[in-house]
């Protein structure tokens, strides 16, 4: 498996080696290619991956990198896809997998304290008994990290109503880049001294390396229920979408599939969605018995009126299932439309909704390709798959060409580069999209303040200058949002 | 006008533009001469005093409200926008923003003093309600994060920054926020009883799925009240009083009436910070002292308005109360200042960002301190 007898370890894993347990280190040529990657496209191998338990495991990791001048970066479960985990730098690689316990569920104040390596779900199964949960959701839910989240600022299919995770987020422990330790927030709210909880959940792990998150948790609502809409096109789906919300209704999720997603899921999850439909509608709504009663017969008219082939609420708690584990498990069942798919994210107003997608086809139809969407519709969160095959010759220029175009009319709809992936390695060409020199300027002095040797998480976010040049040079840079 | 002359300057400048507050902002910084940001000024006694030789710069000027798109449920508003303003605007279209903050009060204030209150608990506090923010920086660079959309990831969130750093990092000119459609109905309930009881009540209730709006616990000459405030359709508030009405009676409580509204969440000399389940021993501390109390046992904020002064032994136990978790804000012989533990890793890390974002220290010379 390894060769090992003929390798010798790095000086910083040799380092390493000497002051945490040999379990802890890993630095053969094997070990290290399995962890060059996350769930992104591009891949940069660590010089050594390490496991901590403790905060001070953390803090000596610091210490000998930054004696040794070597980077290092955080990573929870590796299922980012925006390559916030990859080590571009080399350096340790940070995993926080084994520091995976719940510290402290306190009822009274309706938090809990956990490591970061604790799984997302975990999380809510850990409560679950005591009637509460903890609210953000991402696809990767069953897999990402609490602190992978944090990092990203992780959203999912029901953050419409509830929020995404800076908004469950009262307090972190971070170990600073210079390998001291700070307590961010509290129960008695994130803003103490002031809103530096807020400032790092999102930051893409390049402010430091969190260690202990305490995070709010909610009260189960009394009843669910599921509501299936198909309908012709997705302009007509759209319409309906804002329309939904242009009624004041918030529901727990309001997601979106086109037909090719729809088609593919069916035939993979059988999950009861009309194959037929030029686009579904899957809506969540939560809360007391009456106003689940209420809020559907509202939102089966709108859907109704807005031109619904076919509007079905899941009879049973089992329908519900199926009906989201079509949803869920989308993504898994994109590989019998193609051998590679490239999962898109941006975001625009939602009454834009149904012009940005025939944007989206407009672009896939010039740069003949298929895509395929399954998206956050409720908050304008769109997520083209776009459908590839690398073994094909200039597939994935085409591929990147389409991103380019398809976010450069999310960001002339008004919107963003990036819903809940992050800009990572994937976008930082992009962010001057979006950003003008002054704004960057601002986000700098904030990666100096907490980084000033920029050795936490390098290489991500920030434009590179040749980056910055070729974009400006095309024109994209706007001088709205 | 398009710039002001240092020596001439009125006692509060407001400019008209941000080009206009940009300039102002570089000129002092060019002299390294302090600037006190402000919107209205409502909220200013509640503050530590700043450097006297600072130039109030108040952003009234700009208050126009730069896009309002109702069926997004999103408003761009300028900084200066007064509170009464934004609302009566938004109400038209059936909208409203959820923030307990004094009507005559800016948007901008707001957000620099994260001064939102009991809402937050149906609703979101105003850090979760701010999307995108636009500032001038120390430099007098206009300079934006976020975004105007429900949600973004791209780029650090320095909007949660900005909000409650009081105007010590960046001056806030713009501000994307996410609304609320207006309830249907909505009433407040009103529980007399004991506050052991009432917060055992409160604990009950929002661990279930019944949980209000809103809660505030205020206490008068004939004892204490609980005020919860229940929004929604007529199906879900009748049903969710019913419920409320059962959970009390099992703690022996009646309601005492019924309002529209709740009781008025205002500044007050004294505000503490706590953990929401420390309410009932921070009250408790405040049992001996005449004034009006007011606690949000939900997001776990106390603000008391003493009849007289607070002595040094009742602001030594409440410091105590919070040590480690909260902070206390008190207004005593002339002077408010803030008092927490000071956590080293974080107060570093917030004189670094001052360093970086406010080399000169124009803003506000003096609070960040006070914060810490």
């Amino acid at each position: 498996m390894t060769t090992k007898a003929t390798e010798t370890p790095s000086e910083l894993a040799s380092a390493l080696l000497k002051e945490l347990p040999g379990e802890a280190v890993m630095w053969s040529a094997y070990d290290r290619r399995l962890y060059e990657y996350d769930a992104a496209l591009e891949t940069a191998r660590p010089e050594v991956v390490v496991f901590p338990r403790t905060t001070e495991d953390v803090q000596t990791i610091v210490r000998l990198c930054r004696e040794l001048k070597r980077p290092f970066t955080a990573r929870g479960a590796g299922t980012g896809l925006s390559g916030g985990a990859i080590p571009m730098e080399g350096g340790a690689l940070i995993c926080f997998t084994r520091m995976n316990q719940v510290l402290e569920i306190d009822e009274a104040n309706l938090t809990a304290l956990v490591q970061p390596g604790v799984v997302n779900l975990h999380l809510t199964e850990a409560v679950r008994h005591l009637g509460l949960y903890f609210s953000p959701d991402p696809s990767s839910q069953r897999a990402s990290t609490i602190g992978g989240n944090v990092g990203e600022n992780s959203g999912g299919p029901h953050t419409l109503a509830s929020g995404v995770t800076t908004n469950h987020v009262l307090g972190l422990e971070i170990v600073l880049p210079d390998g001291d330790v700070a307590w961010l927030g509290g129960k008695a709210g994130p803003g103490q001294p002031i809103d530096l909880v807020g400032l790092v959940v999102g930051s893409e792990g390049m402010l430091g390396l969190v260690t202990k998150v305490l995070v709010r948790l909610m009260p189960a609502p009394e009843h669910a229920a599921t509501l299936l809409a198909a309908f012709a096109s997705v302009e007509t789906a759209s319409r309906s979408v804002s329309a939904v919300i242009a009624a004041g209704i918030l529901p727990a999720a309001l997601e979106m599939m086109d037909k090719l997603a729809t088609k593919a899921i069916e035939d993979s999850v059988h999950a009861g969605y009309p194959a037929d439909a030029g686009a579904v509608l899957l809506v969540d709504v939560e809360g007391l018995r009456e106003e689940v009663a209420e809020s559907l017969a509202r939102i089966v008219a709108i859907c109704q009126e807005g031109g619904a082939l076919m509007v079905r609420q899941a009879a049973s708690q089992k329908e519900r299932n199926l009906l989201w584990a079509g949803r869920k498990g989308a993504f898994g069942a994109m590989g019998r439309l193609s051998p590679n798919f490239y999962t898109m994210d941006g975001v625009v107003p939602r009454t834009k909704l149904a012009a940005v997608l025939a944007g989206v086809d407009r672009i896939s139809a010039e740069l003949e390709l298929s895509v395929a969407s399954v998206f956050h519709a409720g908050d304008g969160n769109i997520h083209p798959l776009v459908l590839f095959d690398e073994d094909c010759e200039g597939d994935l220029d085409r591929v990147h060409e389409a991103a380019r175009r398809i976010l450069d009319l999310c960001i002339q709809a008004g919107g963003s580069l990036t819903g809940e992936h992050g800009i990572g390695v994937e976008k930082q060409g992009m962010v001057p999209m979006q950003f003008s020199p002054a704004d960057l300027a601002v986000m700098q002095r904030v990666k100096q303040a907490f980084d000033p040797a920029g050795v936490c998480n390098p290489g991500k976010m920030f434009p590179t200058p040749g980056q910055c040049l070729e974009l400006t040079a095309s024109g994209s840079r706007l001088s709205g949002w | 006008m398009s710039r002001v002359s240092l020596a001439s300057a009125p006692a509060v400048l407001e400019p008209g533009s941000r080009e206009e507050l940009a300039a102002i902002v570089s000129e002092h910084a060019a002299a390294g001469r302090p600037l006190s940001p402000r919107g209205r000024g409502s909220g200013l006694e509640y503050l530590p005093r700043i450097d006297p030789e600072s130039t109030a710069v108040s952003s009234r000027g700009l208050s126009s409200i730069v896009e309002y798109e109702p069926a997004d449920l999103t408003a761009t508003v300028e900084a200066g926008c007064c509170i009464r303003d934004l609302q009566a605007k938004l109400r038209e279209c059936g909208q409203f923003l959820p923030a307990d903050y004094p009507d005559e009060g800016t948007v901008g204030g707001l957000v620099a003093s994260a001064g939102d209150g009991p809402l937050a608990l149906g609703y979101g506090g105003i850090r979760d309600r701010l999307l995108g923010i636009t500032v001038v920086t120390a430099e007098g660079a206009v300079a934006r994060a976020g975004s105007r959309v429900v949600k973004s990831v791209a780029g650090y969130d320095l909007g949660k920054l900005y909000c409650g750093s009081f105007g010590t990092l960046a001056f806030i000119v713009e501000v994307t926020l996410k609304l609320a459609p207006l309830p249907e109905r909505s009433e407040t309930l009103h529980f007399a009883g004991p506050p052991e009881t009432l917060d055992g009540f409160v604990r009950r209730a929002l661990a279930s799925p019944f949980r209000p709006s809103a809660l505030v616990l205020t206490r008068d000459d004939s004892g204490f009240a609980l005020g919860v405030r229940v929004d929604g359709s007529a199906a879900r508030l009748d049903r969710l009083t019913t419920e409320l009405r059962d959970m009390a009676g099992t703690f022996a409580l009646g309601v005492a009436g019924t309002t529209r509204g709740l009781p008025w969440w205002r500044h007050a000399g004294v505000e503490i910070a706590h953990p929401p389940a420390l309410t009932r021993r921070v009250v408790e501390a405040l049992s001996g002292e005449e004034g009006e109390l007011k606690a949000d046992p939900a997001n776990g904020r106390t603000r008391f308005e003493p009849s007289g002064s607070v002595g040094q032994e009742l602001q030594d136990e409440l410091a105590g109360l919070v040590a480690g978790d909260g902070w206390l804000r008190i207004r005593a012989d002339g002077e408010t200042r803030w008092r927490r533990t000071e956590d080293a890793g974080s107060a570093a890390v917030v004189r670094a960002l001052k360093l970086a974002l406010d080399p000169k220290d124009i803003f506000n010379r003096g609070l960040i301190e006070a914060l810490l």
